[in-house]
């Protein structure tokens, strides 16, 4: 099918958890005319290749605020997309193994307390009566918060873009925007490879490739793709209920509604790319990290590995912002690893920016601006 | 009631039955052999049902009969999700129906020491040990390349090890023997020669950066292989045919009947009803009769016989009706099939009223065709193409059957769907080539693989192939 010449009030780059939850957010609020382009099929990109977790649980004032007030949207959710999601609360069990690193999950959870977050900090043997599998041995302290939660990605994105196009919007598979047709400081037509479209508005919501995006508006965004890796086991019935995580081991996994553990580990060398393929590194690293800390997981076997991006600022944190060199274009990007939980919030905050409503929290802290004139505090708790 | 063959015309399963052995399944002892699968020392004893779905509870028992599927999942001394077709009874096993997912109730205090995957380097790594696996060891070997012949099955031979029949074509190709001899005669070629290693046992479970595969040796130790050529031969994958209670336990594809019956000496049952009248469903059906099981009829949609004519005559001179233009619609039962309908069909293949026939039986065979198994070439990044007459999707290949991705070739059924003589024709050209691209030579290895492709060319000039010789242009590049 191609597209010639038509016009929406808003064209949304990527229809990963970010671009579809602005769309509907944008709908939600009054907004008529929005279309979400995506290059590939719906979930190629990094939200159908992520782990569904959901935390609040974080070390900088930015994260906890967009993750706290994405919970409270995540909660009604399955009730205003009709889709269950898979969303679940089980909560994250956070892991520390020295004791510096127990001082830092504490300064953390202190942090989290100030932003009414009902986090609380346990004995390793009260983290082994939330999750029974677990090794307690080298366990400093655990810090757990019931709130946290996880759903299913792919679950997410399809039940968006139903509701979009219930409420009249558009998502627009299989179509990768290749150019900007630019006039002075405005796009004036988004260049496809079906066609192109005139927009008022752009949102470039493209995670790992918003630099891409960015170098075709003339715009430098400090935004890079890390290769992250990520494992599915053979379903089991429910063995525990939180996200469980290490900072300092890197890990994650988690246990499914539907049964199987999904679980990554960070590799500390890799490098910025596109490298798509798995490594020989991960599944040797993942599996002797996770029977460390949960042994009976021995006996369960890892059924596929791939890959996904993390699209990583220089400080972890979060890109929210109008462009700097064209007038009507928003980023919202640079999420490094947690766009998905986050989404809600971040597709509630891009939709004011585009009705002109002020946005519900100060978005000063997510600028771009931030990186040029040196104000960077490297968020503390990334983990995969 | 025993389904065990006791007397068999061609086969002698006295070495696979050395050692009985006392095993128990949901609290009741049997009795089986110690290294015959626990799915097949169970179907033995007349147990089919073996696990249940998750979500609706539907029975489920041995299907693939090589852990290709998840249907015979069963817990075994506490472990879930182990698949009951792959592992061996021992003395004393305590085995447990799956009812849906299982609980992980071992306990584990302490974690294992595991170590890091060994990581080993060979000049030409062959995946399939199959007739077009096997060759290619054999003349890349003969070339003088120093080879890593890989399969996830116990013996060398592919599917050959369970065809008991004679095979047709030409004798440099082996015509005239039994499938079971072509592949006891490829093994000992293949141990008569230094330069190539046998893993068996040892399936490949991934593909890494790096051209790095993941080899699980002898089922348990990952070891990561760094090849230079790569020939890839890992054959076909099943079809099956879509009706109601498909899944019920004692319906399987002719593979898993095959496995079943000429590898462990177990009926697929007594009573049986096969859908599909090619090759593999008539030559399923004489070995069943063979086997003394009572064959009710053949059902084929199409309104000829799909496969040679000889197979055809052989099937009907035993009495087993080969119904065309008629095809399975229900099977019944509720812990294993009891009865199949099946009804005549239309030009439109919709069943037609008032046509339905029942038919009391324990067992039904599907052989409804193949497909490539393109599932690492796919992982490799190679560049495929959907070939309708070749079965589906195959990988684009030059005339030497070297791929889109530069040192791996391809060989056999996940090229094209034919035979073993062209499995062999094709083994033969992917090894020489592979060895003569990391600098071997040998004149008379190099003809006989020029030979080769011409024999092909041949065999597919007959008007049987003609179809699959037009389609093979798509994918030559």
């Amino acid at each position: 099918m191609l597209i010639s010449n038509e016009k929406y009030d808003v064209i949304i780059i990527g229809a990963g958890s970010i671009g579809l939850m602005t769309a509907y957010h944008f709908l939600k609020m009054g907004g008529k005319s929005v279309i979400v382009l995506e290059k590939g099929y719906l979930g190629c990109g990094s939200t159908g290749r992520c782990g569904g977790g959901i935390r609040e649980q974080w070390g900088s004032p930015e994260n906890i605020i967009l993750a706290k007030k994405s919970i409270d949207i995540w909660e009604k959710l399955p009730k205003e997309l009709e889709d269950d999601l898979e969303f679940h609360q089980g909560g994250y069990l956070i892991l520390a193994f020295s004791e510096e690193e127990a001082e830092t999950l504490k300064q953390n959870v202190h942090l989290q307390h100030k932003f009414g977050i009902n986090s609380k900090i346990l004995t390793p043997e009260e983290a082994k009566e939330i999750v029974p599998i677990l090794n307690t041995s080298g366990i400093v302290l655990a810090t757990y918060n019931k709130r946290d939660a996880k759903a299913s990605p792919f679950r997410t994105l399809f039940a968006l873009k139903k509701k979009i196009e219930e409420m009249g919007g558009k998502v627009l598979t299989h179509t990768e925007v290749i150019g900007f047709k630019v006039k002075g400081k405005e796009v004036k037509e988004v260049i496809t490879t079906r066609g192109s479209l005139k927009a008022n508005l752009v949102v470039n919501a493209t995670g790992a490739w918003s630099k891409i995006i960015g170098k075709m508006l003339g715009e430098n965004l400090p935004v890079e793709p890390y290769r992250h890796e990520i494992m599915v086991t053979e379903r089991l019935s429910h063995l525990f209920d939180p996200m469980v995580i290490s900072f300092s081991k890197g890990i994650y996994f988690q246990q499914m509604p539907r049964g199987e553990i999904i679980g990554g580990i960070g590799n500390p060398e890799e490098k910025p790319g596109f490298f798509i393929q798995p490594t020989s590194w991960f599944p040797y690293h993942f599996a002797k990290t996770l029977i460390e800390i949960a042994p009976a997981l021995r006996h369960v076997r890892m059924l596929r590995h791939w890959t996904g991006y993390y699209e990583v600022t220089p400080d972890a944190k979060p890109i929210i912002d109008y462009s700097e060199v064209i007038n009507n274009v928003i980023h919202a990007t640079g999420f490094s690893g947690h766009g998905f939980m986050v989404s809600p919030m971040v597709g509630k905050i891009v939709a004011e920016m585009l009705l002109g409503k002020s946005p519900s929290i100060d978005i000063e802290p997510y600028s771009i601006r931030r990186f040029r004139e040196g104000r960077i505090v490297r968020e503390t708790g990334v983990v995969g | 009631m025993s389904l065990r063959i006791e007397d068999h015309p061609l086969l002698d399963f006295s070495d696979k039955r050395k050692k009985p052995v006392k095993f128990y399944f949901n609290d009741r002892e049997y009795k089986g052999y110690e290294g015959e699968p626990i799915a097949v020392a169970l179907y033995a004893n007349g147990v089919k049902k073996l696990s249940e779905s998750p979500v609706k509870h539907r029975s489920r028992g041995l299907f693939c009969a090589i852990g290709k599927c998840a249907s015979c999942r069963v817990v075994v001394n506490g472990i879930p999700n182990i698949r009951a077709c792959q592992e061996p009874v021992r003395e004393g096993l305590k085995v447990r129906s799956s009812k849906g997912l299982e609980k992980l109730e071992i306990k584990e205090s302490s974690p294992p020491r595991i170590s890091r995957p060994e990581e080993i380097e060979t000049e030409i790594l062959i995946i399939g040990a199959g007739p077009a696996g096997a060759i290619a060891a054999i003349k890349a070997a003969d070339m003088g390349a120093k080879v890593l012949l890989v399969d996830y099955a116990s013996r060398i031979g592919g599917q050959l090890i369970k065809q008991t029949h004679k095979f047709f074509g030409w004798r440099k190709y082996y015509a005239g023997y039994r499938g079971i001899k072509i592949a006891k005669i490829l093994e000992e070629e293949i141990r008569k020669r230094a330069n190539i290693e046998v893993w068996l046992n040892s399936p490949v479970v991934g593909y890494y950066e790096g051209n790095i595969f993941a080899v699980l040796k002898d089922k348990r130790k990952i070891v990561y292989v760094k090849p230079k050529k790569v020939i890839i031969a890992p054959g076909a994958v099943e079809r099956f045919a879509i009706f109601e209670n498909n899944d019920l336990p004692g319906i399987m594809g002719a593979g898993g009947a095959q496995t079943l019956m000429n590898v462990w000496g177990v009926k697929p049952g007594e009573r049986v009803l096969v859908v599909g009248s090619g090759n593999v469903g008539l030559i399923v059906s004489y070995q069943m009769a063979q086997a003394g099981i009572e064959v009710k009829a053949i059902v084929e949609a199409l309104p000829y016989i799909g496969g040679y004519f000889v197979h055809a005559a052989k099937v009907r001179r035993l009495g087993i009706p080969i119904l065309t233009k008629h095809t399975i619609i229900r099977a019944e039962g509720t812990e294993s099939v009891k009865k199949a309908i099946i009804a005549e069909i239309d030009e439109k293949w919709r069943p037609i009223p008032g046509t339905e026939k029942e038919f009391i039986v324990d067992a039904i065979i599907v052989a409804v065709g193949m497909y490539p198994d393109t599932t690492l070439t796919r992982m490799m990044g190679i560049t495929h193409k959907f070939v309708k007459e070749l079965g589906g999707f195959v990988p684009l290949r030059k005339r030497t059957l070297e791929t889109t991705r530069e040192g791996v070739y391809i060989a056999g059924d996940v090229s094209c769907i034919e035979e073993a003589s062209t499995a062999l024709m094709e083994g033969i050209i992917a090894g020489i080539n592979a060895a003569k691209s990391l600098g071997y030579n040998n004149p008379v290895l190099e003809n006989e693989a020029q030979e080769a492709i011409k024999d092909l060319e041949k065999f597919r000039s007959g008007p049987r192939y003609a179809h699959i010789k037009r389609a093979l242009e798509n994918v030559i590049i």
